[in-house]
This record gives structure tokens, sequence and C-alpha cells, in this order.
């Protein structure tokens, strides 16, 4: 009870924070290729960045919120490590086109292809991957907004115009500091409803990050997956 | 001190037979079972099918629905060339006929939607674009290729039946397996004068959990081969199967789902077991 209360008065406080309901569209198409120059500038001098996350997951015919935490990681260029720590402790490792998915409660590893494919590459939109490269595949429009605190925002509104996207995502939502003009937030909605969100905190940029932190070793009695 | 031995003369004349004929018979070696000490009585008790039965519905949770968080590696033979999936999600069951189980992949989204609504079940597959839909009830009658399961094949395999409700429709008998120290419960229906086996069940001889039950498609091949290889014991509501395999050598495909966060018998609203097909997508009618 306690659980599923405050999972409710997180989600909505996180909702409120972040959403005021004040979001202007940046109509005029420089404006919007302004703001993608200037990410993509930072994006580029960003090295490493280190975050907490909270991963928070609305699903649709259960009516149920799952909650989920723990640590991002990201290397420049290619290296990616997001590690849960609860409920299930699992982390997903990506080095370029490689990634595992390592699930140590069950002593399986998925080994998987990283790539625009996945379909799930705006996860590392504004870091690994520019705004920019999702042109192709979305309708793109940018609001600005104002957070409770003051902060500045900046609103990119992903919309799939490749047909096979459409089969699986309504809109995704990357949500970045107008100011330092790095991530904060990513929320997709996929077809069936479903709402992930993924929010940063604690974040911590270009500090000394060692590649060990990416280096993985399946162990000999792990159930191996192998996806690509 | 001398111990002075002493046998009923019974005894003496039956081990003086005994040394005679084993004289005349070839020098044999006779082994001692091997079992446990401890876990199991050396030779089972002689048991009544009815009591069989009886004890069989009692240990075995008798749930009428449940929801619970489910792990799932799926392997088809045929179709991906033995390469297996893994996904998580989540499934509800009410019994006789729905059921809701999805399944997603990290970074992958929802990997399948399964519902049944009593009366038609649709399998969405959101990556494919895809919506099987066909008959709750109606029996697996022939491969398709474009699914491998079916929901039905899914409420089987988590013991919902009720043996004593079986039994009471099928022609029924049991024998008993020492090498898998289990009885064997056999279902048979008869069809034109012909009796066909329907269900093979096996329940462990001490606590009567099912640990392991087939059934077969008219053919005489076995459809499906459920083992459970793990319980939760939920005390006075029974044994629930933590972990099980369903495999499908008629369908060449193998299932292994494991739960976890288990709630017994919730109540689901109804959006839970109903679905709207969403905009373009392809529609197949499996019947």
């Amino acid at each position: 009870m306690f659980c599923a209360l405050f999972v409710c008065t997180f989600t909505a406080s996180v909702s409120a924070q972040l959403y005021q309901q004040t979001a202007e569209p940046v109509e005029d198409e420089q404006g919007i290729n302004a703001i993608l120059a200037r990410l993509e500038v930072k994006r580029q001098s960003i090295s490493n960045f280190e975050a907490s996350f909270e991963q928070i997951k609305v699903i649709m015919p259960f009516e149920e919120t799952e909650l989920a935490k723990g640590g991002f990681w990201f290397k420049a260029p290619d290296k990616v490590l997001w590690e849960f720590y609860e409920p299930e402790k699992s982390k997903v490792l990506v080095k370029g086109e490689r990634g595992y998915v390592i699930m140590n409660d069950i002593k399986q590893v998925q080994i998987f292809t990283f790539d625009k494919h996945n379909r799930f590459d705006f996860l590392l939109a504004g870091l690994g991957t520019p705004l920019q490269s999702f042109v192709e595949d979305f309708d793109i429009r940018c609001f600005t907004d104002t957070r409770d605190d003051g902060l500045a925002l900046y609103i990119f509104v992903l919309t799939p115009k490749d047909e096979e996207l459409m089969g699986i995502i309504q809109k995704c939502e990357i949500t970045i500091d107008a100011d330092q003009l790095i991530p904060l937030s990513t929320k997709v909605i996929e077809m069936s409803g479903d709402v992930t969100r993924l929010l940063f905190s604690d974040i911590r940029i270009n500090q000394q990050l060692d590649d060990e932190k990416f280096t993985y070793v399946i162990p000999v009695d792990y159930e191996v997956i192998d996806y690509r | 001190m001398n111990t002075k031995l002493c046998l009923p003369a019974s005894v003496i004349a039956c081990a003086c037979a005994v040394f005679i004929l084993a004289g005349c018979a070839p020098q044999q070696t006779m082994r001692i079972a091997d079992v446990s000490p401890h876990k199991y009585p050396l030779v089972p008790q002689t048991i009544e099918l009815d009591e069989l039965i009886a004890k069989v519905d009692a240990a075995n949770s008798q749930i009428n629905a449940f929801k619970a968080n489910i792990h799932l590696n799926f392997t088809d033979n045929v179709h991906a060339q033995g390469k297996t999936v893994s996904c998580g999600g989540k499934i509800a069951i009410e019994k006789p006929h729905k059921l809701r189980m999805y399944c997603s992949q990290v970074l992958g989204g929802k990997l399948f939607d399964i519902i049944s609504n009593g009366e038609r079940f649709y399998v969405y597959s959101p990556k494919e674009g895809r919506v099987l839909t066909g008959s709750s009830t109606r029996p697996f009658d022939e491969p398709q290729p474009v699914v491998r399961l079916r929901p039905n094949d899914v409420m089987n395999a988590f013991l919902l039946f009720n043996l004593k409700e079986l039994t009471d429709t099928y022609i029924s008998f049991y024998e008993y397996d020492p090498d898998s120290r289990a009885y064997i419960i056999y279902l048979l229906e008869n069809q034109d004068g012909t009796y066909f086996v329907y269900k093979k069940i096996w329940a462990n001889d001490l606590t009567f959990e099912i640990t392991r039950h087939q059934t077969f498609i008219e053919q005489g091949l076995v459809n499906l081969d459920v083992h459970i290889l793990d319980f939760y014991d939920l005390g006075d509501k029974g044994y629930f199967p933590k972990r099980i395999e369903i495999i499908s050598p008629y369908r060449q495909l193998n299932l292994i789902m494991e739960f976890s966060s288990i709630e017994m018998n919730p109540s689901f609203n109804e959006q839970v077991f109903s679905f709207t097909v969403p905009e373009n997508v392809e529609i197949i009618e499996m019947d």
C-alpha cells in the first residue's frame, strides 16, 4: 500500500515537475535548427556523462506503475552502461554496435546489435546520438518550457513517420536543460499505450571514467542468448 | 557373556526352504535398493483412484485467478532455427478462458501481447504489425505458419484444471512409476469405440504435487509436455508452479516460464482482458 502510494505520489510530482502545461512551440524551422546546432556543439564536447536515473513505466492494461532505479554512464563515442539497482539487479551494456543485457538474477546474458534498427536509440539522444539524426524517421517538434524550480527546458517531441516505427511507437519526448544543453529525461509512448519515462539526476559531466567500467566477461555458468 | 539365539520353528523352516531352493537356482547377488533414507517411503501405499484424485487436487493450488511477473524463454525450432528469444512481462489468468500475457525486451519494446477474453483470443505483435485472432476455446488442429502458440496452450500449462472434474468426464486409471516416484494418472477419451490417451499426469508420491503433464492430439502424438520444475509452497493453498517448461514436439517449440510476485485471486478490471485492434495492423483470422 505504501509502495503504491509512494509510486503514485512520485509519479505525480515528477509529472508536475517536468510539465507545467505552459510549453510554447518553437514554430520557425530556423529557430529549431539553431537549437539543434547548439545541442550538437555541446554533445560533441561531452566525453563522459554520469547520472543516477529513475525509470517509471506505466503498463496500460494492468494500470500499474513500475519504478526502477539505477546508475547511468556514457563515455564518448559509444560506450554506455545502464545499471539497475532495483527492483531487480540487471545491466545493459553497449559498446559500439554490440549490446549486452545482463540479468544476474536468472544468470542470463542477451547479446544484441545496438544500431538504428534497434528503434530505441533515442535513449541516447543528445549523448551518443545527435538529435538531427532522427529527422529522417521522425517529425520533430520543439517546445520551450520552464520547470517549477525555474529551470528552462527544451522539449523535443518525436513522432514517427517511418511505417515500421509507427506500429511500435506513438511518440517520444526528449527534455533538455536549455541552459546546460544536456538531456534530463526521455519519455516513450508505445503504440500499446505503455509509457516509459527515464529521468536523470545527480548529473556529472566530463569527470574521470575508466574504460574498466564498460568491461564485462560473461560468467561460464550464464545462459547466453545471441540475437545478432 | 553368551547370547542364546532363539528362533521360532516356522522361521527356521522357511529359512531352510529358501536355502534349499537357492541351492537349486544359479547364485544371485541381491542389491539393496538405493533410496533416500528420509524423504520417501520405500513402497508407496496402495491408494484408490478416487483418494489419489482428491489428494492431488488438494495439494495443487486450486486457483480461479492469478497475476504474476513472468520471465520467458521461447525457442522455435522450425521458424527461428532453434534460436531462443527471452523477454519479461506480466501474466493474468482468470478461469476458465481469460488470459492476458505480454512480454517486452530491454531496449526493444513490447514483443507480444496475448489476450483471451473468454470468447476470442488476440495475439498482437507490434514489431510485425500483426494481430492473430481466433476462438478462445477452439482446440489446436493444424499447424499455422504464423503462430506457434495458442492462448489455450498457456492456460493448460498452469494446472488450472480440476482433476476430479476431468476424471468425471474421461475414463481414468493410474499406475505407479518407481523410477520417477510418481503416480501417473491416465485420462482416456472414447472416439467411435477407440480409446485414445487425452492426458497423462504425474503426481509426486509423497507430496502429490503435479510435476508433469502431457496432452495428446488425436493421432497419439504428444501435443504439449509440461514439466513443473520448481514450486512455491503456499501453505494451505497448496503448491503453485514457480518454473514451467512447455515442450511441444508436434510444433517443435520450447517455452520456459518463470513466475515471481504472484498474486492469487486478484480482482481484475475488464480492461485487462479486453483488446482493441490498433490501426494500421494486419489482422489474420486463425479459425
